[in-house]
């Protein structure tokens, strides 16, 4: 009896979940460093190319997504405050408006791919093979590390939905709720690759 | 290394999240203003320097780091670090052949 | 039924099958399930390397066609190396070893565990699937251009690969996070075992690298699939970008193979000398020195490829760099043994094999960091017998003392000690004459990867194919008397070694729970005063 009240105690490392999910948060920097990385060398080695194909981008979408997104992980924030006073209900409210502007989020992205793709600048597409060879790799390089993020978006939001339920299920409550604070890590982290993917690709070329 | 310390761990209030909330949103219309300027290298060093102090913002406020233990911030100081060489070194491939 | 003194390995009570172990969460058994696994695939690599050997016993096609043969050297890279060298030492004896010798009764987070092991499971499935399908000719670098265009498998290949990375990313995590939240008490940094620094130091490399390395071979299969043009030069892309974010995981890799190696063996010196090992701290350190200073040095696989003769420079100085923390161990494992009491038990014997070939290897690694000389001996078989000196002579003879020093403590049972010397003895000299003619073969300038020769390179060529009979037939002796010795083998003691770190303290195998009661340390992990 004894032993297993032991376990259990064990198993309750806060701040031994909260290491390995900032382990893993680094990993997932990791991986975008590798495109960005690619993105400034590129724009060194055509710098005109990657100033045209820029131009092009919709700075007021790409505007309106970082509003969004930044929102997002305060409400992000705000759930872990709320559950840690032990607000179940405004909780979950704060967790479904974060996954509802995920949402509006993508929707936005969607609307900027189809915009180009319909005007056939997609790896692929007939617009896309005439190209200057600079700009391909723009657009390349946008295409993958969007799509790439908007993957993280969406699993950003699948997390945060097994967490309201978590939340709803009185698993994660006022005591126990390192859940939570971990899958709002993940949403900020998001956000953060965000922050630098929007003046990159918007902005600077 | 108290277990379970969390619930004795200081707790940011609603309204430090919604001014830092205010300060990135301003943020983020500064950068957009700066990359419209016609001054060469500020349009280029501003949007980013102002991306780093927004992340800035986000890790210190909103994921806690500036109430995380010590160990958490060498795991963020460590992969900067690790980014940032690797970076130059390539630069100093790509930016000399 | 668990029979008395099963330990770990006995059923207790429950039903003992298949699900029982490929769904435990027990890190010991995980450390048996990559035991199984990886030497299985070990095996698999071996074949293809013979083969390979084989292949260019004479002139033209002997038992495979030219293109075979780049798809049988691509299939032995990627195998030996992502799923038999990289994996092994921290996967079967950091799993098995590291929370027992820090005294913890479990890894962090064992779910994540027996997760990785499935990832790993999953990408050798996928990487072999592509044996059946039309194995990639790329080598195991995949490098673009030639990646991009090849009608070969290459994508699926590429995430096998990828899936393989995510297995020991989380294998990472698991490491540290263990590491700093599970010591017992009174186990400070300073009294952790060098496996456990060692392995430490390895699994920060496995987490900040492995993730360029995965986004890098995403980029490949999207330039496939999509054609998104960022190594494509038609496009304007450029390949070299891609050689650097390959070797910025790869080259650490290099060390994730060979640390925790240096790891055992800094484990069984100073067992072996009855001496406190010589240079502690300086050890420990020098493995965070590797770690780092590991990481700036990937350059020197790209000096001929077009990259900047600046660039050059400065890696080329960080490789020599990288060999004073590698030179400080030799120096210390060296110094130990001065004035010991030496006991020439089997484990010792490989390590000392172990010292002598990784010196090689890594001397030859200074040759080849020079930039002029590079330039001749690049893509040549000095490089092949280079890095088969590092990973084979150095990490994989670590990993076979590694399995002589602690397969007693994992089943319970002994090896008979004289086999094991003799295949020890046997190891060494049929590895020595497989790959030291290569030396020479690519001083004299034979290409590496190349199916044919020119007729001058005939007789070195014969010798080390013959080496690589008397390596394979060590390996067999070797492994047919570790299995006869796992299931036949005399009980062996808790102790057999005397060995002063914590596995020595619980009964072999150990029980399903390494400690009844969590140890408190008191000692260093090489303090013998009172052991025989």
């Amino acid at each position: 009896m004894n032993e297993t009240v032991e376990k259990v105690a064990s198993h309750r490392d806060y701040a031994g979940a909260k290491l390995g999910m900032w382990l893993f948060l680094l990993t997932e920097l990791g991986l975008f460093f590798g495109p960005l990385l690619l993105y400034v060398m590129h724009d060194i080695r055509h710098p005109e190319a990657f100033h045209a194909a820029s131009q092009s981008l919709d700075k007021t979408i790409g505007f309106a997504n970082t509003l969004i997104l930044l929102t997002s992980s305060l409400t992000a924030a705000l759930s872990v405050a709320s559950i840690r006073r032990g607000k179940t209900e405004l909780t979950l409210i704060f967790i479904f408006v974060t996954i509802t502007l995920g949402g509006i989020f993508l929707v936005n992205k969607y609307l900027e791919w189809t915009g180009k793709i319909a005007h056939g600048i997609y790896p692929g597409g007939d617009a896309f093979a005439e190209l200057p060879p600079g700009e391909a790799v723009f657009y390349g390089l946008y295409f993958f590390t969007t799509g790439l993020h908007g993957l993280h978006v969406i699993a950003g939001m699948i997390v945060l939905a097994v967490t309201a339920t978590l939340t709803a299920g009185g698993i994660v409550n006022k005591r126990d709720f390192v859940k939570l604070e971990n899958a709002a890590l993940y949403w900020h982290l998001v956000d953060i690759i965000w922050i630098f993917l929007f003046p990159f690709f918007y902005l600077i070329s | 290394m108290s277990e379970g310390g969390e619930e004795g761990r200081e707790r940011t209030g609603y309204a430090t999240y919604a001014l830092v909330w205010l300060g990135l949103m301003g943020l983020t219309w500064l950068s957009v203003t700066v990359a419209g300027l016609e001054a060469g290298a500020l349009k280029i060093a501003g949007p980013l320097v102002i991306a780093a102090i927004k992340a800035v913002f986000v890790l210190a406020f909103f994921m806690h780091l500036k109430t995380e233990r010590g160990l958490i911030r060498w795991v963020v100081v460590i992969g900067l670090i690790a980014f940032i060489v690797s970076g130059a070194l390539v630069f100093s491939d790509v930016a000399y052949r | 039924m668990a029979s008395e003194g099963a330990g770990y390995l006995g059923g207790g009570g429950g039903p003992n099958g298949l699900s029982s172990w490929i769904f435990s969460t027990d890190h010991k058994r995980i450390g048996i399930l990559y035991l199984v696994s990886i030497l299985s695939f070990f095996v698999v690599g071996v074949s293809l390397g013979f083969l390979m050997r084989l292949e260019l016993i004479s002139h033209g096609p002997t038992i495979m066609e030219a293109s075979t043969y780049n798809s049988v050297f691509t299939l032995h890279g990627v195998v030996m190396l992502f799923l038999f060298i990289i994996p092994a030492t921290p996967s079967i004896f950091g799993n098995f070893f590291l929370p027992i010798m820090i005294g913890a009764n479990d890894v962090s987070f064992p779910k994540l565990n027996l997760l990785s092991w499935w990832f790993y499971m999953a990408g050798a499935a996928l990487a072999l699937a592509t044996l059946a399908l039309g194995p990639a000719d790329t080598g195991w670098t995949f490098y673009a251009p030639y990646s991009l265009r090849t009608g070969t498998y290459v994508s699926l290949a590429v995430f096998a690969v990828f899936v393989l990375g995510l297995s020991s990313i989380l294998t990472g995590i698991n490491f540290v996070t263990t590491v700093h939240r599970l010591r017992a008490p009174g186990m400070g940094f300073w009294r952790m075992p060098l496996f456990v620094w060692a392995v430490y130091a390895t699994a920060w490399i496995q987490i900040v690298a492995t993730p360029i390395l995965g986004v890098n071979l995403l980029l490949v299969i999207a330039e496939r699939v999509f054609g998104i043009g960022v190594f494509d030069p038609a496009k304007g892309g450029d390949p070299i970008l891609y050689q650097h974010l390959f070797w910025i995981y790869s080259h650490p890799a290099v060390y994730i193979m060979i640390l925790p190696g240096m790891g055992i063996i800094s484990e069984i010196i100073p067992v072996f000398a009855r001496k406190v090992i010589f240079g502690y701290r300086a050890i420990a350190y020098s493995s965070l020195g590797i770690a780092g200073v590991g990481s700036l040095v990937w350059g020197h696989h790209m000096f001929v490829s077009g990259s900047s003769y600046t660039a050059g420079v400065i890696f080329s100085f960080f490789t020599f760099l990288v060999a004073i923390p590698s030179a400080i161990k030799v120096f210390n494992w060296v110094g130990t043994l001065y004035k010991g009491s030496i006991w020439l038990g089997t484990p010792f014997f490989f390590a000392l094999a172990f010292i002598f070939l990784f010196s090689i290897g890594g001397l030859t690694g200074l040759i080849l960091g020079a930039l002029s000389v590079n330039v001749h001996l690049h893509d040549t078989y000095f490089v092949v017998s280079h890095f088969h000196y590092i990973k084979f002579g150095g990490a994989g003879f670590a990993f076979f003392a590694g399995l002589h020093y602690w397969l007693p403590k994992m089943t319970g049972r002994m090896y008979n000690a004289r086999v094991a010397n003799w295949s020890c003895l046997i190891l060494f000299i049929g590895f020595n004459t497989l790959f030291f003619p290569m030396l020479l073969l690519g001083i004299e300038g034979m290409p590496r990867r190349y199916f044919d020769y020119l007729p001058q390179y005939s007789t070195l060529q014969i010798v080390s194919i013959v080496g690589s009979w008397v390596l394979v037939a060590g390996l067999i002796i070797m492994f047919a008397n570790l299995l006869r010795g796992a299931f036949r083998g005399a009980r062996t003691t808790e102790n057999p070694w005397g060995g002063a770190t914590l596995e020595w303290k619980i009964p072999s195998p150990p029980g399903r729970e390494n400690f009844e009661k969590i140890p408190e340390v008191t000692k260093g992990p090489y303090d013998f005063r009172g052991l025989r």
